[in-house]
């Protein structure tokens, strides 16, 4: 019996609590607390092992429910473990379709190595989807998230920007608190991102 | 040059092309673009809206939006500068310009091509002809020839060019020496009179500064001529208008000319909503209104108390103006206890009886002129603002100014606060134009009882001596100065009082020691023509003082805080 | 969303000039039918639980002719109603395929093993997804199982194989969903008692996604 009252799988829940109350998008990757838990199984598996070779060899039924606890406790943390890594996936998988193949470089810093490898070829992959469809065309799926409710909208410029070219050539000059008229296909992406502000 | 034809020679020529448009900090200008930014959104066309504050802000502005824009749209501004001369824009750009600023430049009216001007010629007063102000060049070339070519014309020279390839005297113009002498000297004179006269002209017609028809109203027009007006730009128009008249831009026959014309575009929208049976939530009335500010939203007593005519008229800020104000609350029959509560709150009864017995008791307590002409908007069965409301309201966002707002925010809010959507931001701005106007009569109060007007035989002065939250601004500065020459004169015995204007002044950066100083026309004078611009550069030249006249209100000027008093000085000797 | 009817300008006389083959017209009268087609399967594709078949097909054919209508488009003047109209409709379209697509990536994406499991287990005529979308959600599946191994799966001591098994996602195909029949469709087991309902033509109802999968494949039936 363990001295303190912790339980097992306590590492594990503990992982995917602190990811859901993250104030963040994605928190910088627990290194350490995958490990605890990695750590864990591999003990509780290992008393388990001994246990179940004795338990083989001695037929002793007393030890059986123990087994099973153990059992059930591996998988506990199995669990939690495959969760907290695959919420922290598909919250990756929302970073591409949001940002676009290159990662900022301050979520970048939360993401372990093999998280970017994950996105590098999420990315390609789903580009080279992308550009397949429609016989080599290709469409951007990340674009057109909403249904278009008319051919240009009104746009109030929240951050200094820059030159802004549009499709025919003309270049607008996007300073801070000017008001435009555009054609929405093309300030779509700059919505998203935040330089520019819908009016209604 | 003038557009009359809005249609033909401004709209169409604009329609798919990009515009620029460049907005004055006013309310006015406000209206104007929102009414035009509607117009161009029914057709499509891209435009980007910049508001600017002064003369640098313009070329400011123009430099960096300049872009591929080939048409520039001026609202309010830059109607009295060569535009071309400031802005240096390139050939196939083109300027339209509506402005309600007077006087126009006379190289914007006689630019041919560049610069267009969205008006009728026929309403403007005194423009001096073209042969008086330019001349012919020839002339100032011939002058600076050789004497030998005095008064010959360039074809008989035999040699087309006007090239000064003229080391020849033709042989039919030899004369003599003298002769030629007195024909130059002919000449001189004749330039120098023509010089005079074309000085003095220009001076007549630059002398006073003063304001032309609403830019607002001028869109809507157009709007109208286009098929596109409803209810809202409309509206909008209204509040453009009574904005003129509120901050005494425009004098009130002018603006009861005006409302006959607006009178007629109400009836004719009511009725075609009427007709199409759409019922539209928003009405507009014409009404008689009282001239006591925000009254709908505030109690009657403060109402009174603080909108400048009444206050004036009755001296509200002695003890004998309010037992007068009491008087008329009895013999209106409004219980005091009523009259402090918010008028919306009043009884029905009182709140119909109300208009109906201020009217009639105006005269005997000596405020005949607090009724005028005026629109209510009418807006589902809970709101209804008076036009004035509205003015003030865009008064107080506009002014509201703070440390992470800065003065764009605040015109982009007031642009919204004008569309349906965000009537919320209206309401805070009414609330907040309650706080401005009750600061502005505290402190008339406190400077009329320790007699801080000062007067220097010539003009009355008012100087204050800490940066205010309200007064640094133009707007507020403006208010406060007209209420205490008002209230001034109202209290003073004096006979010449009536005639003098007021300078007010209010720092603005202490740390820099920048100060706003404001002229405001004397009492007497009913029209709202204003000297000031002339004055205010004339007397800083002469003392040396530097100032900045950067806002397009020439009555506006920013000046530090250490020459102010031989900046007075040489204003005293100028005005005397 | 009656988009058919903005088809119809192209089949106008002022723009039957432009198309001088016989080809080109049989296009013109498929395209609305296409339309049709591709706003069903989306419909279809965003309330059902389980991935439909695909109609990768169609959306070639539409594409193209979304291409097409821009060449066209681009000689007329920038006001011109027309333009306006036909730029408008032309997003649309790009939307209704943009978001068609996606929700078929969304599904493949939650349900890969599962779908790759189903895929083979099915002919030919019967795949559900285009070729692209096998390879791509072959690609997923990969690179997510790729991903476990590094960072966890290979620590942990060894009893993979059942439990791959019980990490696959199913989709929930007793979610209930509304359907409208559109033809009449004589008897459709409901209910645990093996009832049987006849759907009219035009009637609506709401029942659970597995008794009428079937029916919705062979576009009896669709869902809204």
């Amino acid at each position: 019996m363990a001295k303190s009252n912790k339980m097992f799988a306590d590492k594990a829940f503990e992982l995917i609590k602190e990811l859901e109350r993250s104030s963040q998008t994605i928190p910088p990757f627990d290194d350490d607390g995958v490990r605890q838990v990695l750590e864990e199984i591999k003990a509780i598996f290992e008393e388990n092992c001994a246990q179940a070779a004795n338990y083989s060899t001695s037929g002793d039924r007393t030890l059986w429910p123990l087994l099973n606890f153990r059992h059930a406790a591996l998988q506990r943390n199995k669990r939690c473990l495959l969760t907290y890594l695959y919420q922290r996936l598909l919250r990756i998988k929302a970073l591409r379709w949001e940002f676009g193949p290159i990662i900022p470089e301050d979520i970048k810093t939360s993401l372990c190595e093999p998280e970017v490898n994950f996105f590098n070829t999420y990315s390609k992959s789903l580009a080279s989807y992308m550009r397949s469809i429609g016989d080599g065309q290709g469409i951007d799926l990340t674009g057109d998230l909403r249904p278009p409710k008319s051919l240009y909208i009104e746009v109030r410029c929240i951050v200094d920007y820059g030159k802004f070219e549009l499709e025919d050539g003309e270049v607008i000059y996007l300073k801070k608190n000017s008001q435009h008229y555009l054609p929405r296909a093309q300030v779509e992406t700059l919505v998203r991102q935040g330089i520019l502000q819908h009016i209604t | 040059m003038f557009i009359q034809d809005l249609r033909q020679d401004f709209y169409n020529r604009l329609v798919g092309k990009r515009l620029l448009i460049i907005v004055n900090y006013d309310i006015d200008a406000i209206c104007a673009s929102k009414i035009l930014q509607s117009l161009f959104k029914y057709d499509h066309m891209l435009y980007s809206v910049v508001p600017i504050m002064g003369l640098a802000g313009l070329q400011r502005a123009y430099n960096e939006h300049q872009g591929d824009v080939k048409f520039v749209l001026l609202i309010n501004c830059g109607g009295c500068v060569d535009i071309v001369e400031l802005l240096q824009p390139e050939e196939d750009v083109t300027f339209f310009i509506c402005d309600a600023h007077r006087p126009l430049d006379v190289c914007n009216i006689y630019s041919d091509r560049q610069v267009c001007i969205l008006g009728d010629p026929a309403l403007e007063e005194n423009i001096p002809a073209f042969e008086s102000i330019f001349c012919q060049s020839e002339d100032e070339d011939s002058e600076n020839d050789a004497d030998d070519d005095v008064g010959n014309d360039s074809g008989a020279g035999g040699s087309d060019e006007e090239g000064s390839e003229k080391a020849q005297q033709p042989p039919a113009h030899k004369l003599s020496r003298l002769e030629r002498h007195e024909q130059r000297i002919i000449k001189q004179r004749q330039r120098r009179t023509w010089e005079n006269e074309r000085d003095r002209i220009m001076f007549e017609y630059t002398q006073y500064s003063f304001y032309g028809r609403s830019t607002a109203l001028t869109i809507f027009e157009l709007a109208w001529k286009l098929s596109k007006d409803n209810m809202d730009l409309l509206w909008w128009a209204i509040v453009g208008l009574t904005e003129q008249l509120i901050l005494g831009k425009i004098e009130s026959s002018a603006y009861t000319l005006e409302i006959e014309h607006v009178q007629s575009h109400v009836s004719r929208l009511t009725n075609k909503t009427n007709d199409q049976s759409n019922t539209s939530a928003s009405k507009i009335n014409f009404e008689n209104d009282l001239h006591l500010v925000l009254y709908r939203h505030w109690s009657v007593v403060e109402s009174m108390r603080y909108s400048m005519y009444c206050a004036c008229k009755m001296r509200l800020w002695t003890l004998r103006g309010e037992k007068r104000l009491h008087e008329l609350l009895v013999e209106m029959g409004l219980p005091l206890v009523q009259a402090r509560q918010m008028f919306s709150a009043m009884d029905l009864v009182l709140r119909q009886e109300f208009y109906k017995m201020l009217e009639k008791l105006a005269e005997k307590y000596g405020i005949p002129d607090i009724v005028y002409g005026s629109f209510t908007l009418n807006y589902g069965y809970r709101n209804r603002y008076a036009a004035a409301d509205y003015v003030y309201g865009m008064l107080a966002i506009l002014e509201s100014v703070k440390k992470d707002k800065t003065p764009e925010d605040c015109f982009l809010e007031a642009l919204d606060s004008l569309s349906r959507n965000h009537r919320d931001i209206m309401l805070e701005g009414i609330e907040n134009a309650k706080l401005l106007l009750s600061s502005i009569f505290k402190q008339v109060q406190s400077s009329l009882e320790a007699h801080q007007v000062l007067s220097t035989g010539t003009f009355f002065y008012y100087i204050l001596t800490e940066e205010n939250t309200y007064f640094s601004y133009p707007y507020g500065l403006t208010l406060l100065a007209k209420f205490i020459l008002n209230g001034h004169v109202a209290g003073s015995r004096s006979r010449q009082a009536p005639e003098l204007p007021l300078i007010a002044s209010c720092p603005v950066d202490v740390e820099r020691g920048l100060c706003l100083l404001v002229g405001i026309p004397p009492v007497r004078e009913d029209s709202p023509k204003n000297f000031f611009g002339k004055a205010f550069e004339q007397a800083a030249s002469k003392c040396n003082a530097v100032i900045l006249q950067d806002f397009f209100d020439s009555s506006l000027i920013q000046i530090r805080q250490n020459d102010m008093a031989k900046f007075l000085d040489a204003l005293t000797v100028l005005l005397a | 969303m009656s988009e058919s009817d903005i088809i119809e300008p192209l089949s106008d006389s002022e723009h039957n000039g432009e198309y001088e083959d016989q080809v080109e017209e049989e296009e013109l009268i498929t395209a609305q039918k296409v339309l049709e087609i591709v706003e069903t399967a989306w419909q279809n594709e965003l309330c059902a639980p389980e991935i439909l078949q695909h109609q990768a097909d169609m959306l070639e054919l539409m594409l193209g002719q979304v291409a097409h209508m821009e060449e066209n488009m681009k000689d007329l003047d920038k006001n011109d109603f027309r333009f306006i109209v036909h730029q408008m409709e032309l997003e649309r379209i790009r939307y209704v395929i943009a978001s068609y697509l996606r929700c078929r990536l969304q599904k493949i994406e939650t349900f890969t093993r599962h779908i790759l499991n189903e895929e083979e287990s099915r002919d030919v005529s019967e795949k559900r997804l285009s070729a692209e979308e096998s390879k791509y959600a072959q690609e997923y599946a990969d690179n997510v199982e790729q991903y476990f191994q590094h960072v966890a799966l290979q620590y942990m001591p060894n009893m993979q194989r059942a439990e791959a098994e019980q990490r696959i996602v199913r989709p929930n195909l007793l979610s209930h969903v509304f359907i409208k029949a559109n033809v009449d469709v004589p008897a459709v087991v409901v209910g645990v008692d093996d009832e049987e309902v006849d759907l009219t033509a035009g009637s609506q109802h709401i029942i659970p996604y597995q008794l009428v999968s079937d029916l919705i494949h062979k576009n009896q039936a669709q869902l809204i």
